[in-house]
């Protein structure tokens, strides 16, 4: 049912008059027309097929095949599937991704949402705040790994120095694997920080003055404004940097790769390490593959669940 | 859209896709089929190289402008360009140039990696007379072989082997290294000191300034272990085990060294600024300590980890051919010459490496660098890992099973068991695919 159709469901259609034949200068300027909007479109979906469509699909393919670089290729069925449900390290890598995701999500959204409502008033320097703030989301994660390698060196680093003020001996973050993965997870809630900070700045601006002008004058304090105004409104622009943050959290390899190579013990690696550990350091194409469509998986559900929530899907 | 449409367009889609997979996984295979263009000739054409060793600017800089116009003055013909990168990133550059089909023409790798590309037809066998091969210890030729054939050439060595600091095994009464593993260990213990808050102030032996698998390796070696035998896993045979509880046992039992205390990455060398009294360490902490502390240089004396099993973990970076180079004469010339003694000297003297061939012991490089040296010279004691077309599937693993080991969250047995399994599972799979 069209929009039309909806607004005046009684009113009689007439019927239209058929349309004029298309004069030759007509046809011609809209081939003209066509030509031109494919010649547009062209160049992104060159690139869409050449570095979306075409690896998606050969992915697909190669994870069913034994491919390995160095031999020829060979049809394996589900083997690829089966080893990796059957590999422990995957399984842990898995777990560990979930477990990354669980802690770096909420706890940096949290974060953002104090940021954001801080950097919201009227307070001096602002802006530059505000820029300290959304650093670390424009720097390099190689960048921001390396700072914090340094920072977790459990004889010269800034962490256990701060820790030695106080009469505590730190820990050797990153080699025992007790500590090794809260201090991955410690670098990847500060690195996702910035870029929530900045969707909820923008969603606190949209929030009506008037709101908070009635709640003021019913005698609500800033908490309650806080609570019972600024969180509801904050909802959608929650539900999509939750999504978002889930999906990229997902997808987490920089951080890993630097600081400790899946290590000690594979006490820190994810999905996407052992992926790369088996495609580039074992050679074994195939089953990264595999893994790589596992990983797809769950962010192709993550992607619906967004949608559904966003409610993308409904004017489809 | 009517359902037949829909479904045209379904089908078309389905199989555009599996057209497009088709081709994608064809052109993944892309580097066998290629075949070399030129089998014989004066060496001419334009070659690619790829090389983990001569980094930074002074590297390139020494390559390019005093080593590289040496080779094309003589071959006139023969031009080449330069990919440099690291360790950390061959694997990637090598699996990409071999899925694109066009790898490198002189390809530089590690010991261990000839046997599984040499055994896939990724390298050609090099052509070099005999009496070329002279210069160099059978055990540093050994990597470079498959199957009896030569593959490759070695250009520089890593070393491994035990380093102590003399002024501070003095301090603790001690006038001479430790001559047997027993008595490492007695003096690691002795050496080691703490803090009145029990933080690790010195340790006794530093087994971590080395990359972990190596450092297994190199006490493996010592222990008179193996890693395969037979092109089967032998490192969880019981002198595997006793070599990796040994390491385990310094951290958990005897608290040489905590975790974390360094690692293979840091940029100061424990040994150097007087935190560490011995270490397994490798060659070039000469240049490292010259660098940080040079004052200490005369205190470092090598040492062989076990006298009555005498070994040194050879290591290094070996020039090979790609068997898809279509200028396979000049590809031949090129690598030859960067096996060369003056290539070899030079690149060894950048990174603090050991130079492969024994005419160059004489050479000011090696005499005024006695860790180097002592590399040299004991060669003939030289152990090195890989053995197995599987092993690039398998080198990742150890590191893993090492720290799972020697963090105490697995036994010895138990965890090399878990490897072998892996290593057999990684062989099968190689024999087959």
């Amino acid at each position: 049912m069209t929009a039309s159709s909806e607004l005046s469901p009684a009113l009689p259609v007439k019927a239209p008059a058929p349309a004029p034949a298309p004069t030759p200068r007509r046809r011609q300027a809209s081939s003209v027309r066509t030509r031109v909007a494919w010649a547009m479109v062209a160049p992104a979906g060159l690139h869409a097929l050449f570095w979306i469509a075409l690896p998606v699909l050969a992915t697909f393919a190669l994870s069913v095949t034994n491919y390995s670089v160095l031999a020829p290729l060979r049809f394996v069925g589900l083997d690829n599937y089966i080893r990796s449900f059957g590999d422990p390290i995957f399984l842990t890598s898995i777990w560990h991704t979930v477990v990354y995701t669980f802690f770096t999500v909420p706890v940096a959204m949290a974060v953002a949402v104090f940021f954001a409502v801080l950097l919201n008033q009227q307070i001096r320097a602002r802006s530059w705040y505000r820029a300290a703030i959304f650093l670390p989301q424009v720097t390099a994660t190689v960048a921001v790994a390396m700072v914090w390698y340094q920072i977790y060196d459990p004889y010269s680093g800034l962490a256990n120095k701060l820790l030695s003020f106080l009469g505590i001996t730190g820990p050797a973050w990153l080699a025992d694997p007790s500590y090794a993965l809260p201090s991955v997870i410690v670098m990847g809630v500060w690195q996702g920080i910035g870029i929530k900070m900045i969707i909820y700045l923008a969603a606190l601006q949209n929030v009506p003055e008037e709101l908070y002008e009635a709640a003021e004058l019913d005698g609500a304090n800033a908490w309650q404004r806080f609570r019972r105004i600024t969180l509801p409104m904050l909802r959608p622009a929650t539900l999509f940097v939750g999504v978002v943050s889930i999906i990229s959290a997902f997808q987490a390899f920089d951080q890993v790769y630097v600081l400790t190579r899946g290590g000690p013990a594979n006490a820190t690696t994810m999905m996407t390490y052992e992926i790369y550990k088996n495609a580039f350091a074992t050679f074994q194409m195939g089953l990264a593959c595999a893994k790589s469509v596992v990983l797809f998986v769950f962010l192709f559900a993550l992607t619906m669940l967004n949608r559904k929530l966003s409610g993308g899907g409904e004017d489809d | 859209m009517d359902a037949r449409s829909r479904s045209l367009t379904r089908r078309s889609l389905l199989m555009g896709g599996a057209a497009a997979a088709g081709v994608a996984a064809l052109s993944a295979c892309g580097a066998r089929l290629d075949s070399p263009s030129d089998t014989g000739g004066p060496p001419e054409g334009h070659l690619n190289l790829l090389t983990p060793i001569f980094p930074g600017a002074d590297g390139k800089a020494l390559f390019e402008q005093q080593l590289l116009p040496q080779f094309t003055a003589r071959y006139p013909a023969v031009s080449v360009s330069v990919d440099y990168t690291t360790y950390n990133y061959l694997n990637q550059k090598i699996t990409t140039g071999l899925t694109t089909g066009i790898p490198a023409d002189v390809i530089m790798l590690g010991v261990g990696w000839v046997e599984p590309f040499a055994s896939r037809q990724v390298l050609s066998e090099l052509t070099v007379p005999p009496t070329a091969l002279t210069g160099y210890a059978e055990r540093v030729l050994a990597p470079c072989r498959w199957n009896g054939k030569l593959f490759a050439l070695p250009v520089v060595l890593d070393t491994r082997f035990g380093i102590a600091r003399r002024d501070i095994l003095a301090q603790a009464g001690f006038d001479r290294p430790p001559a047997s593993i027993d008595e490492l260990r007695d003096y690691a213990i002795a050496l080691t000191r703490r803090g009145s808050n029990g933080a690790l102030t010195r340790t006794g032996l530093d087994v971590q300034s080395i990359d972990p698998r190596q450092m297994f390796e190199t006490v493996l070696f010592a222990f008179g272990g193996d890693l395969f035998r037979a092109g089967r896993p032998a490192f969880n045979d019981p002198t595997g085990v006793a070599a990796l509880q040994w390491v385990a046992d310094l951290q958990l039992k005897d608290r040489v060294i905590d975790a974390g205390f360094s690692n293979p990455n840091s940029t100061t060398l424990p040994l150097a600024d007087g935190r560490a009294a011995m270490s397994i360490g490798h060659n070039n902490a000469w240049i490292t300590t010259s660098k940080q502390r040079p004052e200490v240089l005369g205190q470092l004396q090598p040492f062989l980890l076990n006298p009555a099993k005498p070994s040194v973990f050879s290591g290094g970076t070996l020039v090979t051919v790609s068997a898809a180079s279509r200028h396979q004469s000049a590809a031949q010339a090129l690598a030859a010459f960067i096996a060369s003694p003056q290539v070899s000297l030079r690149g060894a003297a950048q990174r603090g490496n050991v130079p492969p061939l024994t005419e160059l012991e004489d050479t000011p490089y090696v005499r005024d660098h006695p860790l180097v040296k002592f590399g040299l010279e004991n060669l003939k004691y030289g152990r090195s890992e890989g053995g197995i077309p599987a092993w690039l599937s398998l080198r990742e693993e150890i590191l893993n099973t090492v720290q799972s080991v020697t963090t105490g969250r697995q036994g010895a047995q138990e965890a090399l068991d878990q490897l072998a399994t892996v290593a057999d599972a990684a062989i099968a799979d190689f024999g087959t695919s």
